[in-house]
């Protein structure tokens, strides 16, 4: 019997679901943040925006990997065919194991409007007059953000993080259909990995071992967000 | 509180409270504020306009440089031929009578019975095993997909829609938390009330209870059709053989056939055209139950 950790392909699955996760966590959060404070704003047509941004994470992930994997595509693909129109080079998104991670992250990104509706709720709980009382303080637009806004979305912050740490970790079906792991193994993720061995290999011990380490991970990353989360979660307010 | 915060709004700041810059701040803010929203808003619109636009065209426009923004003449025959190329009409039986409806009536009927238990009834250790229950939660399915294949495949139900709809029988633990927290906010008076007219505790569910909590269900067999309708790697890995497939392996289905090159023409029209088809039954309840969806993943967190 082998050990994970002797094995390179091991390392080389954990570092990309590290890359991935570590990066479509905080950039998918925090841009959900950003576009859902922006929804909350004075605004005409608010629900409509918000219908347009959260449609993307509802639409079946087989029929959004089709129009993606079209989208990226080196010769024919929208965004190449602008990128030349326009003279820059073109991107091989998908082709290039430089640009397979972030070109997935990207598409993860753009699926993100469940989190903006549930940042769009929270927002609008927070009690208006904080931000009067706040302003006649003489706060600017900075100040109100960081010591109204956050504190009072914090608890909500944490639960979009842990929730979308918890799915990152589990992605499958956009890099399975968009890249199948490849180019050259750059986008074989953990769950990839698991069912490729369960599945494909047909090695259903070692696929649960991986499964058990994959669950301590989630547990120790869930672990450490909340440890910290003492520091800059807010639970005022309530009680 | 709301009559607080109206009074605040409507009473001017006074005027030494603003300084100079900010009316220009304000206004600077608003126009980056629309800079950035449309152009974002768009380009989250853009792929699935993307999908719609190329189902309309034929190949010698789909390879067209510059892409073509808007097809003429569009073709929506693609619609027609592209769902005929592959048995699409039975991927779609399948996916509405053997997993999305029975998935959604299964959850739905057994975790209300579940939840009604968990929160109106009493009964010794009940808070402990609910507890329990609510555990279960944080095991990311992952760990479990392996060793539930494995007694799939020992009860013999691979190549069935079995290991994928029976499980709801069972309840869902998410779901039985969610409607626990509904079902404790109606007093306890109206369950005595129906006792004392001898009602049985199925009469209460059914009669008292779930009348009450329909905006929850509706949320709850909302999300759970999405998720039924929309899993792909539950049928990948239980489903074999071709005519059982649902429509999320249809798509994959096709999209290998349509890069095979020489096999037909007029691949990617088609492969968007079906997409496209397969994707309209989410957007168009979208629209009509959006108060449904909006007001479900904000009270509940629940993601599609």
């Amino acid at each position: 019997m082998t050990l994970f950790f002797d094995d390179p392909h091991f390392w080389n699955v954990m570092y990309n679901t590290l890359f991935y996760v570590g990066l479509s966590v905080p950039f998918g959060v925090g841009a959900a943040f950003i576009i859902a404070n922006m929804l909350n704003s004075r605004i005409v047509a608010r629900s409509f925006f918000r219908s347009v941004i959260y449609v993307p994470s509802i639409v079946p992930a087989v029929a959004s990997a089709m129009v993606w994997q079209f989208l990226m595509n080196v010769q024919y693909g929208a965004i190449n065919g602008v990128l030349r129109y326009f003279g820059l080079p073109i991107i091989p998104f998908l082709s290039n194991p430089g640009w397979a991670k972030p070109s997935l992250i990207l598409v993860a990104i753009w699926a993100q409007g469940a989190a903006v509706v549930i940042f769009l709720a929270a927002l609008q709980d927070v009690p208006r007059s904080l931000y009067e009382a706040a302003t006649v303080d003489g706060a600017n637009l900075w100040h109100r953000f960081r010591n109204v806004t956050i504190p009072l979305t914090s608890p909500i912050i944490l639960f979009n993080l842990i929730m979308g740490l918890i799915v990152a970790f589990q992605e499958f079906t956009v890099p399975w259909l968009l890249t199948e792991g490849g180019p050259m193994n750059s986008t074989e993720f953990y769950l990839i990995h698991l069912y490729r061995n369960a599945f494909e290999y047909l090695r259903m011990g070692k696929a649960s071992a991986l499964a058990w380490i994959l669950f301590l991970i989630i547990v120790v990353f869930s672990l450490i967000i909340f440890k910290t989360s003492a520091r800059w979660v807010y639970y005022g307010g309530e009680k | 509180m709301t009559t607080i915060a109206s009074e605040t709004t409507t009473r001017p700041v006074p005027r030494h409270y603003r300084d100079a810059g900010n009316r220009w701040q304000t206004v600077l803010l608003e126009v980056i504020k629309y800079a950035v929203l449309v152009p974002l808003t768009l380009s989250f619109a853009f792929p699935l306009y993307w999908m719609i636009s190329s189902a309309l065209k034929v190949d010698s426009q789909v390879y067209t440089m510059p892409p073509i923004l808007l097809p003429f003449p569009i073709h929506p025959e693609n619609f027609i031929n592209g769902w005929q190329i592959l048995p699409f009409t039975q991927y779609a039986v399948n996916s509405v009578v053997f997993y999305t409806v029975p998935a959604v009536a299964f959850t739905v009927l057994s975790s209300t019975i579940v939840a009604y238990g968990f929160s109106r009834i009493r009964w010794p250790g009940r808070d402990t095993i609910f507890w329990l229950v609510v555990m279960t939660m944080m095991l990311p399915w992952a760990v479990t997909m392996v060793p539930l294949f494995i007694t799939f495949k020992w009860l013999g139900w691979l190549d069935t829609y079995r290991p994928l709809v029976v499980p709801a029988l069972f309840s869902h633990p998410y779901i039985v938390f969610l409607l626990r927290q509904f079902f404790m906010t109606l007093p306890e008076e109206l369950s005595d009330a129906a006792r004392i007219d001898g009602a049985s505790e199925f009469g209460i569910l059914f009669r008292i209870i779930l009348p009450l909590t329909k905006p929850a269900l509706a949320v709850v067999a909302l999300f759970r059709f999405l998720w039924a309708w929309n899993d792909y790697l539950g049928p990948l890995i239980y489903l074999r053989d071709e005519n059982r497939y649902p429509l999320a392996l249809g798509i994959e289905q096709l999209s290998r056939r349509a890069n095979d090159v020489g096999n037909f023409s007029n691949g990617i029209p088609y492969l968007m055209a079906v997409s496209t088809l397969v994707a309209l039954p989410i957007i168009v309840t979208f629209f009509f139950a959006q108060r449904t969806f909006i007001e479900g993943i904000s009270l509940t967190g629940m993601k599609g």
